[in-house]
C-alpha cells in the first residue's frame, strides 16, 4: 500500500515536471551503448559489428524509451494534458475565432445558468425549512359557493384544528400585517414596516431558530398578554445597528409599545420578503375575530406527524371542519378543510412559468452552439491539410478527431466559466424580480451553488462535443493523398459541407422564430394590458396611504372628524382638482379588499347560494376623484353614514356597482332597496347585520387590467370604522409635483402619522404587470440574442459560400453572367435555409405558444398579427444577412478570380 | 514487466530472468560495490551469473526507474571510468531496508521450493 501511494507520488510530481528527465536518459543510454561498443572493440570487433552488437544487446531503445515515458507518468492523463496543451496553443494562435466564439456562447451560458439558477433554487431544492417535505399548507374549502380549495381561514377553526388534531404536529396560523414602526437604538423617522402575526409556535412548525434571543413563548400568545415582537435580521441592522441590545429593547408598532425577544436569521422571509417584525397573533387579533368561524382572514401551515401523509391530514382536517359546519349551518365557512403539501403550494403557480423560461434558455444555448459549429465547420475545412499531414505522419483519425473535440469543448468549458462568473452577478437581482419572487421565501437559494455549477458545465460539454462532432469528423475524413495534392485548389464545397450548414442555420432561424413568436406574443399582450381600460381614471391621479393608529383614534368620532378635515386640507392644495378616501387601494393585487356576505332584504337569496360581495368604505368625494361615473343616484354626501352613536344606529345609504346589480338584483331596480351586511369589521368593533339602502350604482371597476369584474359595493367611511385609509388625488399637473405639498399638509394635521404607498394610478397598473413585464424583458433578450445570432449565422453561411466559390463565379462571369444574376444566386443560397427554418420553425412555434397560453392576456396563442409580422421580420433579416455578401460576390473581378490559384 | 527475452534458439538454454529478480539483483549489487551506473550494473549481473542470465540491458534501466520510484535508490550524475558523463545510482536508507526484506523473502521462497522439490524426490 505505501509503495503504491510512493509510487502514485512519484507519478504525480512526473506530471508538473519538465521534459528533463527523458532527455537525461537519452544521454544515459547513449552512454551505456558507446561503453557497450567500446568493450566490443576491446574484444576485436570491428566498429560497425560492435556498434550493431551493442545495440542487440541493449534491446529496443525506442520501445524501452516508450515503456518508460508510460512508467515515469500517467500516460493517458499525459497524452490528454499535452492535447489540452496543444488546443490552447491553437486557440491562442487564431484570437479572433476564439474571442468570437467563446463570446457568443458566453452570451449563451450566461441567460442558462442564470435561469438555471432560478430554477434551481425555487423548483429543484426545497423551502429552506427543516425537512420541508413535512410541512403542509391548510385550507378551508368552498366558504362562499365558488368551490375554491385554497379559502383563508377563520381563527375560530384555526384553534379547533390545533385542538383536535392527531396527523399533524404542529398547526401555526398567520395574519399578513402591516404597521407603523419607531424605535430603535438609532433616532429615525417612524417608518410603515410589513410585519406578520403569527401563532407562538410558527417558528418551531417551520424549525427555524432565532440567531439571537429566543422565540415566543406560549404564554406570549395569550389575549392580552405581555407584547413581546421579533425582528428581522434586516431591521435589526438598520435600526439597532446591529448591536445585541437589541433584545429587550422597546419598539412601537402602530403606537403600542413591544418588547423584542428576537432576531431572525438573514436568510429567513416568511410569510412574505418585506416581513420585517413578527408579532404574537393572539395578542394582534381582538378576541371576537379570534372566536369566529366566519371571519377567513388566516393562513395556515403545518407539520405532518413523521409517517403520516398529506392525505390522511386533509382526510382528517376535512372531517373537523365538515362536523362543525353540520353542527353550525349558519355559519358562514368552509364545507370543508383542505390540506397540500406547502412546498407545492408555493412554488405551483409559477412552476410552468420558470420550465417555460429555461425552455426559452436551452433555445438560446442551443443557437449559439449552432453558431459555433458553424465557426468550428469554417475551420475544419481549412484545415484539412494540416490534418491530412497529421496523419501522414502518423496520428490515427480518432486522435485527431479528439483533438478537434476538445477544441470545442475548451471553447465551451471557457464560456459556461465566464457565464458561471456573469451569472453570479446577475442571481441578486434575478432573486429579486422573479415572478411572485415577493412571496418565495427560497430568495437565499438563488445563487450559483454546486449545482448550477455542475450543469451548466455538463451542458457545456454536451454540447460542445455535439456541436464539435460534425465539424471534427469532416476534417478527419481526408484522402490523404488528395488533400495534400489539393493543396491550393479551391474547390466548391462538397455536397455534405454545404447540406450541414445549411441544416444549421435553418435550425437557428427555427429557433429563432420560436422564442420571437414567443417574445411578440408577450408585447401584443403586454400592449393589451397596458391600454386596458379599468374604468376609472389613470392619468394626473396619484394615490397615497395612510393608518389611523388606533390608540389615538380610538373612538370613530376622532376618525370621522380626522378624515373630514383631510379631504379639506388636501382640497385646498394648489393644483388637487379633488380628494377622494377610501378604505382599499383603487388598483390591487388579488385578495387585498375584503369581501362579505349580504342579504337583500325582502329577497330570499338563492337556495344554497350565499350572496357575496367586495366592500370598501368610501367618501362623499371618492367617485370624482377616482373618475368612476355613477351611472344612478346620486354620491354620497356627510350625512349617509349609519351615524357616530354607536347606542342608535340609523340606516345608512350604500352604493352598488353595475355588476353586483346585475347579478343579484336581475330585473328589478336596486334603487331604495335595503341590503343587510353580515359583518363589518373596524376599529376594535365588530358588528353584525347592518343595514344599509341603496342610493346609487356606479360603473365597474376593474382592480387590475387582468382582473375580472367583482361585485361590490361602497359604504360611507365618513362612519369613521375604517382606519386604512387610501387617498386618492386628482391634479391639474404631473401628479409628482404634488406629493411634497400632499406629505406636508398630513403631517401638520398629525405628525406622527407616516405616508406610505404614494404612487400615481399609472404606476400602480404598472406594478401590477409586473410579472408579465418581468417574462416578457427575459423573452424580448432571448428573442434579440436570437436573432442577433441567426442573422450572424446566416451571413457567416453566405460569405463562406462566395469565398468558396470565387472561382466558380468567376466563370460565370467570364461566360457573361450579369451581376444581377450572380445577386439572385447567392441570395437564393442564404434564403433558402431561411425559409426552410420558418417553415419548421412555425408548427414548433404554434406549440410553444400554447404552452404560453396562461400568461397571455386578450391574445390567442396563435395569434395571426404575430405569426405574420415575426416570420416576415426573420425573412427581412435573413435578406438583409446574404445581401451582404452577395453584393460583394458581384464584385469579383474574373481576371482575379480567375488567376488567383 | 521484465523485457528479458531468448536470444534465439542457440543460446536457448540461458535462463530467462525470474520477474522481480532484477529488481533485487540491482539492490543487491549496489549494496555490494556502492555507487554505480547502468552500464557497471549489467556488466556486475553478467560478471556474477557466469552468462547463465540472459538480458537486455536496457531493462536495467527499467528496473533503476522503477526502484527510483519507490524512492529505494537515488542517482547522481558523475563521470564513468573512460570519462564518459554517467548516471550513478545508490542505495538510500530505506533501500537497504528493502534489499534486507526482500533478501529474508526470496530465502524464504527459496527453502520452501527446495524442500517441496526434495519430497517431491524422494517419492
Amino acid at each position: 500500500m505505501l509503495a503504491r501511494l510512493r509510487l502514485f507520488a512519484a507519478k504525480f510530481w512526473a506530471l508538473f515536471s519538465d521534459r528533463k528527465p527523458d532527455h537525461d536518459f537519452d544521454d544515459e543510454m547513449q552512454t551505456h551503448l558507446r561503453l557497450l561498443t567500446d568493450r566490443y572493440i576491446c574484444e576485436g570487433m570491428t566498429s560497425d559489428d560492435a556498434a550493431s552488437a551493442a545495440r542487440r544487446q541493449f534491446g529496443n531503445a525506442f520501445l524501452l524509451q516508450e515503456h518508460r515515458r508510460e512508467m515515469r507518468t500517467f500516460p493517458s492523463l499525459e497524452n490528454f494534458l499535452r492535447d489540452f496543451r496543444f488546443v490552447l496553443r491553437q486557440l491562442r494562435k487564431s484570437p479572433g475565432f476564439s474571442i468570437i466564439a467563446i463570446a457568443v456562447l458566453a452570451l449563451g451560458l450566461t441567460a442558462n445558468a442564470a435561469i438555471f439558477s432560478l430554477v434551481n433554487g425555487v423548483l429543484l431544492r426545497s423551502l429552506p425549512f427543516a425537512e420541508p417535505e413535512r410541512l403542509v399548507a391548510l385550507f378551508e374549502r368552498d366558504v362562499i359557493d365558488n368551490n375554491n380549495p385554497y379559502n383563508s381561514v377563520a381563527p375560530g377553526n384555526f384553534l379547533d384544528w390545533q385542538r383536535l388534531t392527531k396527523t399533524l404536529d404542529r398547526i401555526a396560523g398567520i395574519s399578513f400585517a402591516s404597521f407603523n414602526f419607531s424605535g430603535g437604538s438609532i433616532s429615525a423617522a417612524a417608518e410603515r414596516i410589513d410585519g406578520c402575526a403569527g401563532s407562538g409556535n410558527l417558528f418551531e412548525t417551520l424549525g427555524i431558530t432565532p440567531i439571537l434571543g429566543r422565540t415566543f413563548l406560549p404564554d406570549e400568545d395569550r389575549p392580552g398578554s405581555t407584547r413581546v415582537a421579533i425582528v428581522s435580521y434586516d431591521l435589526w441592522k438598520r435600526r439597532f445597528n446591529g448591536l445585541p441590545g437589541v433584545l429587550s429593547a422597546s419598539i412601537r408598532l402602530n403606537g403600542e409599545p413591544y418588547t423584542v425577544v428576537g432576531v431572525m436569521p438573514p436568510t429567513f422571509s416568511y410569510p412574505a420578503r418585506s416581513v420585517q417584525v413578527w408579532l404574537p397573533l393572539q395578542v394582534y387579533l381582538p378576541a371576537t375575530v379570534l372566536q369566529s368561524h366566519d371571519n377567513h382572514i388566516l393562513t395556515v401551515i403545518g407539520r405532518l406527524r413523521p409517517g403520516v401523509s398529506v392525505a390522511q391530514a386533509r382526510a382528517e382536517i376535512d372531517g373537523i371542519v365538515r362536523r362543525y359546519k353540520r353542527a353550525h349551518p349558519e355559519e358562514v365557512m368552509g364545507k370543508g378543510g383542505n390540506v397540500v403539501s406547502l412546498g407545492e403550494f408555493t412554488v405551483g403557480g409559477i412552476r410552468t412559468l420558470l420550465l417555460l423560461l429555461l425552455g426559452a434558455v436551452g433555445c438560446v444555448v442551443l443557437i449559439a452552439s449552432v453558431n459555433v459549429a458553424n465557426l468550428l465547420l469554417t475551420r475544419a475545412v481549412g484545415r484539412r491539410r494540416e490534418m491530412a499531414i497529421r496523419a501522414a505522419l502518423g496520428a490515427s483519425r480518432g486522435r485527431v478527431v479528439r483533438q478537434l473535440l476538445m477544441e470545442s469543448v475548451v471553447l465551451y468549458l471557457f464560456g459556461a466559466l465566464a457565464g458561471l462568473l456573469l451569472a453570479s452577478l446577475l442571481t441578486d437581482y434575478l432573486a429579486a424580480r422573479a415572478p411572485n419572487a415577493a412571496w418565495l421565501p427560497h430568495a437565499a437559494q438563488i445563487c450559483v451553488d454546486p449545482s448550477v455549477f455542475l450543469f451548466t458545465l455538463g451542458m457545456a460539454l454536451v454540447t460542445g462535443i455535439l456541436a464539435g462532432l460534425f465539424p471534427a469528423l469532416h476534417a478527419s475524413s481526408f484522402d490523404i493523398a488528395s488533400d495534400l495534392k489539393e493543396a491550393s485548389r479551391s474547390n466548391t464545397p462538397t455536397r455534405s459541407q454545404s447540406r450541414f450548414r445549411d441544416v444549421l442555420v435553418a435550425m437557428e432561424v427555427a429557433l429563432s422564430l420560436v422564442l420571437l413568436v414567443a417574445a411578440g406574443l408577450l408585447m401584443r399582450s403586454f400592449g393589451e394590458l397596458l391600454s386596458t381600460n379599468l374604468g376609472l381614471r389613470t392619468a394626473n391621479t396619484l394615490t397615497m396611504r395612510i393608518s389611523l393608529p388606533e390608540t389615538k383614534y380610538r373612538e370613530r368620532t376622532q376618525v370621522s372628524t380626522f378624515l373630514k378635515e383631510l379631504s379639506d386640507q388636501l382640497k385646498s392644495a394648489p393644483g388637487v382638482l379633488d380628494v377622494g378616501l377610501s378604505s382599499c387601494p383603487t388598483v390591487v393585487l388579488p385578495g387585498f379588499c375584503p369581501d362579505t356576505v349580504f342579504q337583500i332584504e325582502n329577497q330570499p337569496s338563492p337556495a344554497g347560494k350565499l350572496m357575496d360581495a367586495q366592500y370598501r368604505a368610501v367618501d362623499p368625494g371618492f367617485f370624482r376623484a377616482a373618475g368612476i361615473p355613477l351611472l344612478q343616484g346620486r354620491p354620497f354626501t356627510v350625512r349617509d353614514g349609519i351615524g357616530l352613536d354607536d347606542k342608535h344606529p340609523h340606516p345608512g345609504n350604500v352604493i352598488i356597482n353595475q355588476a353586483l346589480a346585475k347579478q343579484f338584483f336581475a330585473a328589478q331596480d336596486p334603487i331604495g332597496k335595503y341590503l343587510t351586511l353580515y359583518w363589518f369589521v373596524g376599529n376594535n368593533v365588530e358588528r353584525t347585520r347592518l343595514r344599509f339602502r341603496v342610493i346609487g350604482i356606479a360603473a365597474n371597476v376593474l382592480e387590475r387590467p387582468q382582473g375580472s369584474t367583482e361585485p361590490t359595493f361602497y359604504v360611507p367611511i365618513l362612519d369613521g370604522d375604517s382606519t386604512d385609509i387610501s387617498i386618492i388625488l386628482h391634479t391639474t399637473r404631473d401628479p409628482d409635483s404634488i406629493v411634497a405639498e400632499a406629505r406636508s399638509i398630513i403631517h401638520r394635521m398629525d405628525a406622527d402619522l407616516s405616508v406610505f404607498g404614494v404612487q400615481s394610478v399609472r404606476e400602480l397598473i404598472g406594478e401590477t404587470t409586473r410579472d408579465t413585464q418581468f417574462i416578457m424583458a427575459l423573452f424580448g433578450l432571448f428573442g434579440g440574442l436570437a436573432i442577433a445570432l441567426a442573422a450572424v449565422g446566416l451571413y457567416g453561411l453566405v460569405s463562406w459560400g462566395v469565398s468558396q466559390r470565387v472561382n466558380e463565379i468567376s466563370i460565370r462571369i467570364a461566360l457573361g453572367a450579369t451581376r444581377g444574376e450572380v445577386r439572385q444566386m447567392i441570395l437564393i443560397k442564404g434564403l433558402r435555409p431561411a425559409l426552410i427554418g420558418i417553415a419548421i420553425g412555425v408548427p414548433f412555434t404554434a406549440f410553444a405558444a400554447s404552452l404560453l397560453r396562461n400568461l397571455l392576456f386578450q391574445v390567442r396563442p396563435v395569434d395571426p398579427f404575430t405569426f405574420i409580422v415575426v416570420p416576415l421580420m426573420l425573412l427581412g433579416v435573413a435578406i438583409l444577412a446574404s445581401s451582404l455578401p452577395a453584393i460583394r460576390a458581384t464584385r469579383i473581378d474574373p481576371n482575379i478570380g480567375l488567376r488567383s490559384e | 514487466m521484465l523485457y528479458a527475452m531468448t536470444k534465439g534458439t542457440a543460446e536457448a538454454k540461458k535462463s530467462e530472468v525470474l520477474q522481480g529478480t532484477l529488481d533485487l539483483m540491482i539492490l543487491k549489487t549496489l549494496h555490494a560495490l556502492g555507487p554505480l551506473h547502468g552500464f557497471g550494473i549489467a556488466r556486475r549481473i553478467e560478471q556474477v551469473s557466469e552468462e547463465v542470465l540472459q538480458l537486455n540491458e536496457g531493462t536495467v534501466y527499467t528496473s533503476l526507474l522503477r526502484l527510483q520510484q519507490q524512492g529505494w535508490i537515488t542517482a547522481n550524475w558523475g563521470t564513468s571510468e573512460n570519462n564518459r558523463k554517467a548516471k550513478f545510482y545508490s542505495l538510500t536508507k530505506s533501500g537497504l531496508k528493502q534489499l534486507a526484506r526482500e533478501t529474508e523473502n526470496w530465502e524464504r521462497i527459496a527453502g520452501v521450493i527446495g524442500r517441496v522439490l526434495l519430497l517431491e524426490g524422494q517419492k
